[in-house]
């Protein structure tokens, strides 16, 4: 009789204690169950196993809370170790159970499946702390009422967990954990919304948080590379881990689009960038070198191995052109250990894949397999004799297949550890299908979305997101506010016409100023007869003739003049309600007075050649933030453009900071000098779902200095005598206000002509 | 007047200059009629050379001018100076060239003044004489002067163009960047570096010249190339060296950087 521990379990297997609960449902899982407990488990979480069960089912919740427990806390407590059960049980039922969040026990102890997955086995207590935080901002009590509510979010976020874990760090989790608490700690329902990963700005600050390069801000240098190297112009589409399920995705080409990751992490010592260029190279390299093989009578397994050989010959060829590349590609491959898959339980088909790609393009590889060897040597004198095609790694990869089979190869459990080459694509450009299979659900999918866009495109253009900046907690927040973009609706032309010849004396007096107007560069204008400076040398020589006793020349002096103009501007017409007021005797509106103004500009700008845009913006909530253009740069002021103008209604809020950007974006693609945005406003920045009147303030503020950043000059006219409290926070320096309002229809394009001189 | 020394501008080693094609022999044929030649083609690419190579081996003298926008007409025909004894009269390059019979190669024509440029007109026609105003002088070319001069048509702006009346007094030879295999060897012969860099440098060339128009104005030259070259050969690492004479000098946009970094490992490995 041996005293093996491990004998003495077996004996136990089939001599078990009952578990002590009045559920038959429970102890139905229990005896389902209780064999792998008293495997994984030590004596000691076993007697927590048995106790956390019957605790559970006695705590007024029903069964499903033990049943969940008994499912997954053999898993749990084997991968966190001694300790963990009682401890995960304590926490359930002192932190959650006790609180008014008896519903999220449950979702609580199934997220462990997942979680043991992401994270490490010292973890959990990070874990733990990290739900209790939550839970203890969320968990508000009413101070005298003695009235506890519900989280609203600790579900939400118990749901989105495995997500979270995945892409983040902690302290990522935590930093978005926290933006989530600060802004919706008082809004219950988008304080789910945010937790659920439901909205805009809570994928965005979860974008933030995670490690690495996002695609978007290397995509011109990845796009030059393919242009410098191969003259090749794919575009690209980056994909996001889908917020709904976790997919394993690999990167394709087709119809002309790269799909790729949206982010990645340095791997291996090799950059992001670098990743993301192997990746392309590879794809490219397939563009040029693969033709189609027929697939209908090949096994995937064989697919496999024939994709392992052509993956190899394309970039052999590649590399023959950049040799460099050869060595990029090799850091990305990794090198499994020859008998890391043992063959009986599992399938080795992908890690004898792996084992061959690495041999195929590592010269010191560390493989033995005589086979293998076999191979590489066949497939170097492939490439030595100079002609290749797919059809011969096909051929290849067949004959692979068979010379190495193993009994084990067709079980449907397959060792995947480090099988996979991250920067391969799925070698769909290598098979054709002659019957129709589904392995095209990516197309149809995208054909329905296409139809859908359709048809929402009548009613309206998806917004562009803005950050808007918070200047209690100094930074941005992500995807706030949404600006919609639309045409301006016309009515009658002649409306404007009427008033430009209201103001005829003005409209000479301008054109005036606009003939004598300078345009911007100084430029050195020499040999004149009169101008600014003396030129010395010229006049020495003039000197000289003199003493020759020829004629000097007179034209002795230089001058300075202004080249060419280059200016562009974009015109912001704040379109409030506020703008619906009368002023002074006339009886006008200030919307009115606007109208006129803007029209002489227009004209002005028109005579003098510049590039001219014209919009109006107002708000309705961040949600809501509207943009119209009433002229774009390529237009004239023509009738088209006048009955726009001639239409224009004032109503709502104003959110200048998101309009303000949303115009930068459309002023920087202008090539010119001098870009300058006017921004004509009645009062201060507001909107009906912000509190403090500081908050706009500071965000249009934020907002100018972007601009001013980015080269372009912004500078606000105001019509609000009280601007002065406010207006130099925002604008600095570059700022007037309009004292009498009836006169903006003069003042406007004089000043437009002194900030453009 | 006559102690001056024409030959002081004959070029004594032979400048290497490898034929893409017939220019040799297109060149030789317009200066036995001494016709006026117009050579074009991007920066960089063996304008200059091939003009100083065929000075060698005509043995003629040739007075090169590097032309910018302040040139004015007595900058290329000549002036009075002041000296102790009152003024004197100083020859400038085209009538240096004119009177001793040198070959006078105007270098980025276009940049100098519309007024400068008709100076050449009566040289450029059957005329052959060139008017010296202030002196009073009719000076009648030499049988040996010819007139050449070069430009890049690439970055010209609409508004820097050769007049009309001007282009059609010259006959036009077009450059442009060598083949592969010949760049290669050039570069390899002027910087003494190994075919195999050499060629590895033609290709990254080639790939800035697949750039221009998406982030590069112009692609980088023959002469660039060269430079690398010359560093490679005194011992610096490849791609430092490519860094230095084909990156830098080109451009400053950081992403267009990273891109040719990426373009320099995929060549040089």
């Amino acid at each position: 009789m041996t005293t093996d521990p491990q004998d003495s379990k077996l004996d136990d297997f089939y001599h078990y204690r009952e578990l002590d609960c009045a559920f038959d449902s429970v102890t139905d899982v229990f005896h389902k169950n209780i064999g792998q407990a008293q495997l994984k488990l030590s004596e000691s979480d076993l007697e927590y196993y048995y106790k956390g069960a019957e605790f559970l089912a006695k705590i007024g919740q029903g069964d499903k809370l033990s049943i969940a427990f008994l499912k997954v806390m053999p898993w749990v407590g084997e991968f966190y170790g001694e300790g963990a059960i009682e401890k995960i049980t304590n926490f359930a039922y002192q932190k959650i159970s006790r609180t008014p969040n008896k519903d999220a026990v449950e979702p609580f102890i199934i997220s462990f499946i997942d979680v043991i997955e992401h994270t490490n086995s010292d973890q959990l207590d990070d874990y733990l702390g990290l739900i209790e935080y939550h839970l203890n901002k969320t968990t508000i009590s009413i101070h005298g009422i003695h009235d506890t509510h519900t989280s609203p979010s600790l579900k939400a976020l118990i749901g989105q967990v495995h997500l979270l874990l995945e892409q983040l760090d902690y302290e990522g989790v935590y930093e978005w954990v926290n933006y989530g608490l600060r802004y919706f700690q008082n809004h219950p329902e988008r304080q789910e919304e945010y937790f659920s990963l439901a909205t805009a700005d809570s994928k965005a600050v979860f974008q933030r948080q995670r490690n690495g390069m996002l695609f978007s801000d290397l995509e011109r240098p990845i796009n030059l590379f393919q242009q410098a190297l191969w003259k090749t112009d794919f575009m690209y589409a980056p994909y996001s881990p889908d917020f709904e399920k976790l997919e394993h995705f690999h990167p394709y080409l087709e119809d002309g689009v790269i799909r790729l990751p949206d982010i990645y992490t340095e791997l291996n010592g090799v950059s992001a960038c670098r990743r993301y260029m192997a990746l392309v190279a590879h794809l490219v390299a397939h563009h040029r070198f693969t033709k189609r093989a027929v697939a209908d009578n090949i096994s995937p397994q064989q697919r496999l191995l024939a994709e392992v050989f052509e993956d190899a010959r394309v970039e052999y060829l590649a590399a023959q052109e950049y040799p460099g590349l050869k060595k990029l590609w090799m850091s990305l491959i990794p090198t499994p250990g020859e008998s890391d898959c043992d063959g009986i339980n599992q399938s080795c088909v992908r890690h004898r894949a792996i084992i061959l790609t690495r041999a195929l393009a590592d010269e010191n590889h560390p493989y033995k397999n005589p086979i293998l060897l076999e191979f590489v040597e066949k497939f170097k004198e492939l490439m030595l004799g100079g002609e290749s095609t797919t059809q011969d790694s096909l051929k290849l990869g067949i004959a692979y297949l068979i010379k190495t089979h193993q009994k084990s190869d067709p079980l449907p459990d397959m060792y995947f550890d480090n099988t996979e080459v991250s920067y391969r694509d799925d070698n769909r450009s290598m098979w054709l299908f002659i019957e129709e299979f589904d392995e095209d659900d990516e197309i149809f999918q995208n054909t329905n979305k296409v139809e859908d866009e359709d048809e929402e495109e009548i009613e309206v253009i998806p917004p562009h997101y803005y950050d808007e900046w918070d200047y209690a907690y100094e930074s941005y927040k992500p995807d706030w506010a949404a600006v919609y973009e639309r045409l301006h609706s016309h009515a009658d032309a002649s409306k404007i016409d009427r008033l430009l010849d209201k103001h005829s004396s003005l409209v000479k007096q301008l054109k005036k100023v606009l003939d004598l107007l300078k345009p911007q560069n100084k430029k050195r204008v020499r040999y004149q007869e009169e101008g600014a400076e003396l030129d010395l040398d010229i006049a020495l020589r003039s000197v000289i003739d003199v003493k020759n006793g020829s004629q000097p020349d007179t034209r002795i002096n230089v001058d300075f003049e202004h080249d060419s103009r280059s200016v562009s501007v974009l015109l912001l017409l704040d379109l409030s309600e506020s703008l619906n007021e009368t002023v002074g005797s006339s009886g006008q509106t200030i919307l009115e007075l606007s109208q006129e103004a803007v029209s002489l500009l227009a004209w002005a700008v028109e005579q003098l050649g510049d590039n001219f845009a014209i919009a109006g913006f107002n708000s309705d909530t961040r949600q809501k933030v509207m943009y119209y253009h009433i002229k774009g740069y390529g237009e004239h002021w023509d009738d088209t453009v006048k009955a726009r103008l001639a239409d224009l209604k004032a109503e709502f809020s104003t959110r200048m900071g998101a309009a303000i950007r949303h115009g930068a974006h459309y002023l920087d693609l202008q090539q010119s000098d001098k870009k300058l945005m006017l921004i004509l406003t009645d009062g201060e920045p507001a909107d009906i779902d912000i509190g403090d009147p500081k908050v706009l303030i500071q965000d249009a503020h934020k907002a100018v200095q972007e601009v001013q950043q980015k080269g372009m000059y912004p500078y606000c006219i105001s019509l609000d005598k009280k601007a002065d409290e406010y207006i130099s926070d925002i604008f600095g320096s570059n700022y007037s206000v309009v004292d009498r309002i009836e006169s903006l229809p003069k003042e406007l394009p004089q000043l437009f002509l002194s900030l453009t001189k | 007047m006559s102690d001056f020394d024409i030959n002081q501008f004959k070029i004594e080693l032979e400048p290497f200059y490898e034929a893409q094609s017939n220019e040799v022999e297109l060149y030789t044929a317009a200066y036995k009629s001494r016709l006026p030649v117009m050579v074009k083609g991007p920066t960089g690419c063996g304008k200059s050379r091939f003009i100083e190579h065929m000075a060698h081996k005509l043995d003629k003298p040739i007075i090169t001018v590097s032309c910018n926008e302040d040139i004015t007409a007595s900058d290329l025909i000549g002036r009075y100076l002041l000296d102790a004894n009152g003024t004197r009269w100083v020859d400038g390059p085209l009538t240096l060239a004119a009177r001793y019979g040198a070959i006078c190669y105007l270098d980025e024509v276009v940049e100098a003044r519309q007024d400068t440029m008709v100076v050449i007109h009566s040289l450029t026609d059957h005329r052959r004489e060139l008017m010296l105003d202030k002196k009073g002088e009719l000076v009648k070319a030499h049988p040996d002067f010819q007139l050449v001069i070069s430009y890049n048509p690439g970055y010209q702006s609409l508004m820097k163009d050769l007049k009309q009346s001007t282009k059609q007094r010259f006959t036009g030879m077009d450059f442009d960047y060598a083949s592969a295999d010949l760049e290669a060897s050039i570069v390899s012969k002027e910087s003494e570096v190994d075919t195999e860099t050499a060629e590895k440098l033609v290709k990254l060339a080639q790939a800035t010249r697949n750039l221009v128009g998406h982030g590069l104005d112009e692609g980088a030259s023959t002469r660039l190339l060269n430079y690398a070259g010359i560093l490679i050969k005194s011992g610096i690492e490849a791609k430092d060296a490519c860094h230095m004479a084909l990156v830098n000098p080109i451009t400053d946009d950081q992403e267009v950087r990273t891109t040719m970094g990426g373009a320099i490992d995929a060549i040089f490995g």
